[in-house]
């Protein structure tokens, strides 16, 4: 039986993190790894009542570093695949069998959401745009066709897992991942997800001005 | 060169010497750092007041006056310098990150 691990990072995420948890829990899976990014909320107690292994950082670092931590942890007590999930609710707890799938058959390393393949709920045509911008930029500068670069909905293999570790600790990670993918040769693949765009998420998700903090914080590191 | 612009040259080139001395004794700078900026306040003071001596390089160096150069080079000082910030921030967020993840995981070493 393969050891799967659910990496969620979560800042101020009170009100929303219980349930989610809760339905990846429904779903059967017990290794729910929550990392608290230096929240001013109840998010950790929450977490913790509702079941989940809580990693607290005690600074907000961005969710790139949560990210990291959680995939640190997995590292460490040996998980064969691990998914990431974003806490704000926008995806299916249900969908997690269908992201592991092509990992615990064996037929690839990294699998990556896709909303494009998959259903997008209420998405808001700038948000739109700057995704696809986003996959543009990501054909470009990193030379891999997908159709969703910045979904936070993706498993990755034990071989994946100790490859990559993510070095950008704001939102910039999701392109930092591609980057790495390419560079290692992993085999990945696009699996359809859904994403919903509820008030909440839209009011805690990325500002469209934050993308081009991202695609600085991208540029720099290319240059450093 | 007027008196008055030699005069007030002197005063705030000593005003900032005063700082800079003032954080070398209280140790927040090194040595090193004391001494570049030493040097670099005294290569101001001199352009200052030998402005033929600015004039004189410029020539050398094919640009026509003198406090052109010193602009240019102004920029390009400025540019580094900005550039070492940004490298030294991006290090220190680096361990700032690596400190936060070690503690995230440090409490968590009994449940490994």
């Amino acid at each position: 039986m393969a050891k799967i691990f659910i990496v969620i990072p979560a800042y101020n995420e009170e009100k929303v993190i219980g349930k989610v948890i809760t339905d990846i829990k429904k779903e059967g899976y017990r290794n729910i790894i929550v990392v608290d990014d230096g929240s001013t909320d109840k998010t950790k107690e929450v977490a913790k009542k509702s079941g989940a292994i809580v990693l607290r950082h005690i600074l907000n670092l961005g969710q790139g570093a949560a990210i990291e931590t959680g995939l640190e942890y997995c590292r460490k007590v040996g998980a064969d695949i691990v998914v990431t999930f974003d806490a704000d609710g926008q995806f299916k707890a249900n969908e997690i069998k269908k992201v592991i799938k092509p990992i615990l058959n064996k037929k690839t390393e990294v699998v990556l959401g896709s909303r494009f393949l998959g259903k997008t709920v209420n998405i808001p045509f700038l948000k739109k745009l700057t995704l696809k911008s986003a996959v543009i930029f990501t054909d470009i500068f990193s030379n891999i066709k997908l159709t969703d670069t910045h979904n936070g909905f993706r498993a990755f293999s034990k071989n994946a897992l100790n490859k990559i570790f993510i070095n950008h600790s704001g939102m910039a990670h999701a392109s930092d991942i591609i980057d790495q993918i390419k560079r290692y040769n992993l085999k990945y693949q696009e699996v359809p997800v859904t994403v919903f765009y509820t008030d909440y998420s839209l009011k805690k998700g990325q500002s469209i001005f934050n993308s081009i903090r991202i695609l600085l914080d991208l540029l720099f590191e290319k240059l450093k | 060169m007027l008196a008055s612009q030699i005069i007030l040259s002197i005063i705030i080139v000593f005003f900032i010497l005063k700082i800079t001395i003032n954080f070398f004794v209280k140790k927040n700078i090194s040595s090193k750092f004391f001494i570049f900026w030493l040097f670099l306040w005294f290569l101001g003071l001199l352009f200052i007041n030998f402005t033929p001596l600015l004039s004189f390089l410029a020539k050398k160096m094919g640009i026509g006056r003198g406090v052109d150069l010193a602009v240019y080079t102004s920029i390009i000082l400025i540019f580094y310098f900005l550039y070492l910030i940004n490298v030294e921030i991006y290090e220190l967020k680096k361990r700032i990150e690596k400190l936060v993840r070690d503690l995230a995981l440090k409490n968590l070493k009994n449940k490994l």
